[in-house]
């Protein structure tokens, strides 16, 4: 036999080899249980029953990347969790293929901000990219077959089996070096020949004095009641000079005080007035020195919403600071909820807090230089340095122990979970100290999901970052724009017609019936049940299938305008959500059953995570998680917005604010949403979806089209954006995870001046310590479980 | 001479056989599980790899195979790499001593259907047993990782804690059969089957059986939402795979067991002996999948609460009244 017949008989052999190989290795393609936000939820749908990503032999999802094969990068790469993916990837045993999901982790998508990377091709090789925002789970699958056909079309593993040189096997792709390999064309693909605006073609800057130009009314004014006037009385009274109700506002009772008798002012208002002000709904931080007329306002004004319980009302406190570095007094020691928020401000404005106990970086990563927030720091991921694999490998986070003090020298276990563990629910990290499984210390590190979400909100039109609102809760979806285009409505005096009203309760109602079944679904998996996941997701799938018909879209259906809502409903749409209605309440009963009475899961809930309803009316705890503490606190009962008045439901409570009760609310009230979704659907008015009032709106297209007013509002609007009227506004909804309120700041332009968000997440979460420390590991994963949070509205 | 080499060859050929199906019972028990379990969730399961994804067992064993063999800076190499053996090790062992048919004759011989029927056969199966923990504990210790730890250590406090109530709810079984031997204990059951009259050691027994096997609602060490993947976290490739087929082999081991010691063993009317004690192991494989589909999941001090507090002590009141029975 001569070498060459030897050699052909060898590369035959090896080629058969490569096909068994090739066809084994795309039928168990094994994904890691790996997903950073909004795509992993369409991500994980495509493993449900009716799309079964099982059926490829890709339903195996490993917790360990020691056993995985496949990384679906689903969501936003942020540059403080890029160290993190990029351990994992290489954690991850050879052969291993990477699926990059979704815009942003193809490129950045919506996010070129300070905080994201623009695609994770620039740190890890990928094999295919799904387009989408988020893509659909039919996507998903159709993303695995290309990867399956790649594998069994390109790759030559039997050579590195048999340890000879050649061959190929798992992702061979390049990395990309963002502005050499890859576009940083802000503006995304598809500019191919238009120059970059503040090139030699284009000049810089739209001069912003277009807007100036316009006319327009000033903003809305309400009327104080006489409660509010009292109040403003006595403060005056008792603290005379220092402080100064403001003479109008557009919202609620605004008061100016001086920064030396803030925290008398604050612990008057908490302890001693009536009525008193017990919760500290937001505390932030607005940078004054961009303002139109500079000479009217301080360098930076800190900015206090309060709410009492007792009058169902809000206040705001405004305090100016000067100076380029300015420095406050904490007020922890009044509210304990008040930690996190200073820290926030001192991370995104540097402002510092005297007193406070830990003062630090947040959100960004340790080793960030800057404060994004104020108004010189450039927001823009494509106006700094491109983030490449030696800055992922340079910016590694603290390790456990700085964060978990030991004490005493006595030995303990730290353990981390997170920024990206299984059950964090997202990617948030805790560093647990242990005894045993005894947990005895328990600290967060968070910002790993930070979106820049606020700095978007300075630069895009009034009407543009509403996409953006419903990705600051990517399961709440259309009742996250419910506070945005509230608050903006209430500056602006935007009257919303009838129809349009009922039609947003009735889109946010099926978003909270989404939203729990979510909760529900990941809460039974949380203790261990692995099959009411997939009852509820196909109950899910019913209400995404009316959310589709009626506005297009899935998650984030960004439906919801100023003035109204994007569209009519649709032929069609009351018989849906008629079957639904009807089929709903067995089905939940069904596999309810499976959990309320089963004694394991009693066991594992009842009497663990415990919160006294004063620590929780301290912390700033809201929604079903306040509930569950026995206090009948409904923003849509209390305080009602867009309607809810005129719905006849209850605001189910429940004792002892444990894991359990926490189930029984949230429980209950899918059966109270269901109630308002069918009454919507019994009593849809008739009439417009969009106010008449064209000013600040999209028009009408068919209005558009015939009437020459219209067309030039509409592209006014849709161009450089309404001109909102000088002012601020804060508007809270009760969104399923509890209260989630917009701070809208106008400086008269086309986009706001501060976008300020209050995520129910950022509260709910900071009192995770009072809840876990005692308990053990098991029940940390049945507390975060049960407090339901969702870290795009932690980190924004 | 011959008598003896025929012996052997027989004994090979049992060997052979009954390895082979152990295996290959476990890769499709693999398969059933996945089947059965995306049809209790209204899917469909695996269905592309070979008509209703009868070769994913295969391909997934093929992946595995070929993939890189990752081992930790800082493991215990040697321990590391030895401990999923001793898990498949010790599951395939313990089915030296079950007998899975009645005696065949074969030229005039008679074989039995067991590959050695000892004496102590019940005591062989938990000396098996307890070394399984080994592989756990020790596997989970070599990885030098916290997650693997803290299953390792949950693995071997469940599974110590769980053998008492295993082997003391045995202990009535025995008294009634009067001997060690799983061939005996079969025989002692031609005319009624265990189950009917120990009905309180067989759920202790079924209960126990679950926890050894690291199965929902007892499948802590690996519990996927707290750790990971808790004691096999830094395994890949095939040891991972290991760790695997150890399960599986390890749950028709505990169905085996059932089978034998409350089920009658392979006696059954119609069907041929092996296809009986076939069908019992699969039932209670169903059922311990339908299970692991149903109930969330005990925390830790909960285990071993059920185990110490309530299993333990039932078992023992067992054995009392049994003897009394027996006595009277």
């Amino acid at each position: 036999m001569g070498t060459n017949q030897q050699e052909g008989m060898n590369e035959r052999f090896l080629d058969s080899v490569d096909v068994l190989v090739n066809w084994a290795r795309k039928y168990s393609l094994w994904p890691m249980f790996f997903g950073l936000s909004c795509c992993f939820v369409e991500e994980a749908t495509a493993l449900t029953s009716r799309y079964d990503l099982a059926r490829f032999g890709a339903e195996v999802l490993r917790a360990s990347p020691r056993q995985a094969d496949l990384l679906i990068v689903s969501g936003t790469v942020f540059k403080k969790i890029a160290p993190v993916v990029l351990r994992l990837y290489e954690q991850m045993a050879e052969p291993k293929w990477v699926i990059s999901m979704g815009s942003c982790s193809n490129c950045g998508g919506m996010y070129d901000v300070y905080s994201v990377v623009q695609g994770v091709d620039q740190i890890l090789p990928v094999d295919v990219y799904i387009p989408g925002c988020p893509p659909r789970p039919e996507a998903v699958m159709q993303g695995l077959v290309m990867l399956q056909e790649k594998i069994a079309a390109e790759e030559r593993p039997a050579r590195s089996i048999f340890h000879l040189p050649g061959g190929t096997q798992g992702t061979q792709r390049p990395l990309r070096v963002d502005g050499l390999t890859k576009s940083r064309d802000p503006r995304g693909p598809g500019m191919g020949g238009i120059p970059i605006r503040g090139s030699s073609v284009v000049p810089p800057k739209f001069p912003d004095s277009r807007t100036d130009l316009m006319w327009t009314s000033p903003a809305r004014r309400v009327e104080l009641n006489d409660g509010d006037r009292a109040l403003a009385d006595v403060l005056k009274d008792r603290f005379g000079d220092a402080v100064e109700p403001a003479p109008q506002s557009s919202d609620m009772l605004t008061v100016q005080v001086r920064e030396e008798r803030l925290k008398d002012v604050l612990r008057f208002l908490k302890t001693e007035a009536a009525p008193r002000y017990q919760r500290l709904d937001d505390l932030t931080a607005v940078d004054e020195s961009a303002r139109r007329e500079r000479d009217r306002y301080p360098d930076f004004s800190l900015v206090y919403h309060l709410l009492s319980f007792e009058a169902a009302s809000k206040l705001r406190i405004k305090v100016p600071l000067h100076g380029e570095a300015p420095t406050t007094r904490s007020v922890t020691d009044l509210w304990p909820s008040a930690n996190w928020y200073e820290r926030e401000v001192f991370d995104l404005f540097g402002i510092r807090f005297e007193g406070h106990p830990n003062l630090r970086r947040i959100l960004l990563p340790h080793d960030w230089e800057g404060h994004p927030l104020r108004k010189s720091y450039a927001g823009r991921a494509t106006e700094m340095t491109p983030y490449t694999l030696e800055d992922a490998r340079k910016c590694q986070p603290f390790d456990g122990g700085v964060y978990v003090k030991q004490d005493g020298g006595e030995h303990r276990l730290i353990l981390n979970m997170g920024p990206h563990h299984v059950s964090t629910h997202g990617l948030l990290r805790y560093v647990v100290a242990l005894e045993g499984e005894e947990i005895t210390g328990l600290e967060m590190d968070l910002g790993y999901h930070h979106r820049g979400v606020e700095k978007i909100g300075e630069r895009q039109s009034w009407h543009q970052f509403i996409p953006y609102c419903a990705r600051v809760d990517y399961l709440a979806g259309a009742a996250n724009d419910l506070p945005y285009v509230l608050a903006v409505e209430a500056l602006a005096d935007i009257r919303v017609p009838e129809r349009a009203q009922v039609i947003r309760v009735m889109l946010s109602e099926l978003f909270r019936l989404s939203n729990h079944l979510v909760w529900f679904a990941t809460y039974a998996h949380d203790v261990g049940a692995m099959t009411p996941n997939f009852y509820a997701f196909r109950e899910r799938e019913m209400i995404l299938d009316i959310v589709e018909l009626i506005t297009g879209g899935r998650l984030h259906p960004s439906w919801f305008r100023l003035g109204g809502v994007a569209a009519d409903l649709p032929d069609g749409w009351k018989e849906a959500v008629d079957q639904f209605v009807n089929i709903f309440p067995s089905r939940l009963q069904e596999y309810e059953r499976l959990i309320r009475e089963n004694p394991i899961f009693k066991a594992r809930t009842m009497g663990i995570g415990r919160i006294s309803l004063e620590n929780a009316m301290d912390w700033g705890v809201t929604g079903p998680n306040l509930r569950a503490c026995g206090l009948d606190w409904d923003l849509r009962k209390k305080m009602p917005y867009s309607g809810y008045e005129n719905f006849q439901f209850e605001v189910p409570i429940a004792e002892g604010g444990d894991c359990y009760a926490r189930y029984l609310v949230r429980v209950e009230e899918m059966r109270q949403s269901l109630k308002i979704i069918e009454q919507a659907a019994a009593n849809m008015p008739s009439g417009r979806t969009m106010t008449d009032d064209y000013r600040y709106v999209l028009p009408k297209r068919t209005d558009m089209l015939q009437d020459i007013e219209s067309l030039i509002h509409h592209f006014v609007n849709v161009t450089r954006g309404p001109k909102i009227p000088r002012g601020e506004a804060y508007m809270s909804c009760e969104i399923p995870r509890g209260e989630q309120g917009y701070y809208v700041v106008s400086d008269g332009l086309g986009a706001a001046y501060r976008m300020r968000i209050r995520g129910p997440g950022f509260a709910n979460v900071q009192v995770m310590p009072q809840l876990a420390v005692g308990e053990s590991i098991a029940d940390l994963i049945a507390i975060i479980g049960s407090v339901d949070y969702i870290l795009p509205d932690i980190d924004r | 001479m011959l008598t003896w080499s025929l012996g052997f060859l027989i004994l090979m050929v049992k060997l052979g056989a009954v390895l082979l199906f152990l295996l290959l019972a476990a890769a499709y028990l693999v398969w059933l599980e996945r089947k059965f379990l995306a049809r209790l969730q209204v899917r469909y399961g695996p269905n592309r790899a070979g008509k209703y994804g009868l070769l994913q067992p295969i391909a997934d064993m093929i992946k595995m195979l070929t993939k890189e063999d990752t081992i930790p800076e800082g493991a215990d190499r040697v321990i590391f790499l030895l401990a999923p053996a001793v898990v498949t090790v010790t599951a395939l062992l313990m089915f030296a001593v079950i007998p899975f048919g009645g005696d065949l004759s074969f030229l005039g011989k008679r074989i039995p259907m067991v590959i050695a029927d000892l004496n102590i056969g019940l005591l062989f199966v938990f000396a098996l047993s307890s070394l399984g923990v080994y592989g756990i504990a020790l596997g989970g210790w070599a990885s030098n990782s916290k997650y693997s730890l803290l299953g390792g250590i949950r693995g071997a406090a469940q599974m110590i804690s769980y053998e008492l109530s295993l082997g003391l709810s045995l202990v009535p079984v025995v008294m009634l059969a009067g001997s060690f031997s799983l061939v005996d204990i079969v025989r002692a059951q031609e005319a009624y089957p265990f189950i009917l009259v120990q009905p309180l050691a067989f759920v202790i027994f079924v209960i126990s059986a679950m926890a050894e096997s690291k199965r929902i609602p007892f499948d802590l060490p690996e519990a996927e939402n707290e750790l990971g993947a808790g004691y096999h976290t830094e395994y890949s490739g095939i040891r991972f795979g290991l760790f695997f087929l150890g399960e599986y082999v390890n749950m028709q081991v505990l169905g085996a067991l059932v089978a034998v010691l409350f089920l009658g063993g392979w006696s059954g009317p119609f069907l041929s002996g092996p296809a009986w004690f076939c069908i019992k192991i699969l039932v209670v494989a169903l059922v311990m999948i339908w299970i692991r589909g149903t109930l969330p999941r005990l925390r830790y001090d909960q285990l071993m609460a059920l185990g110490w507090k309530v299993l333990i002590p039932l078992a023992l009141v067992n054995i009392v009244v049994t003897g009394a029975v027996i006595l009277i």
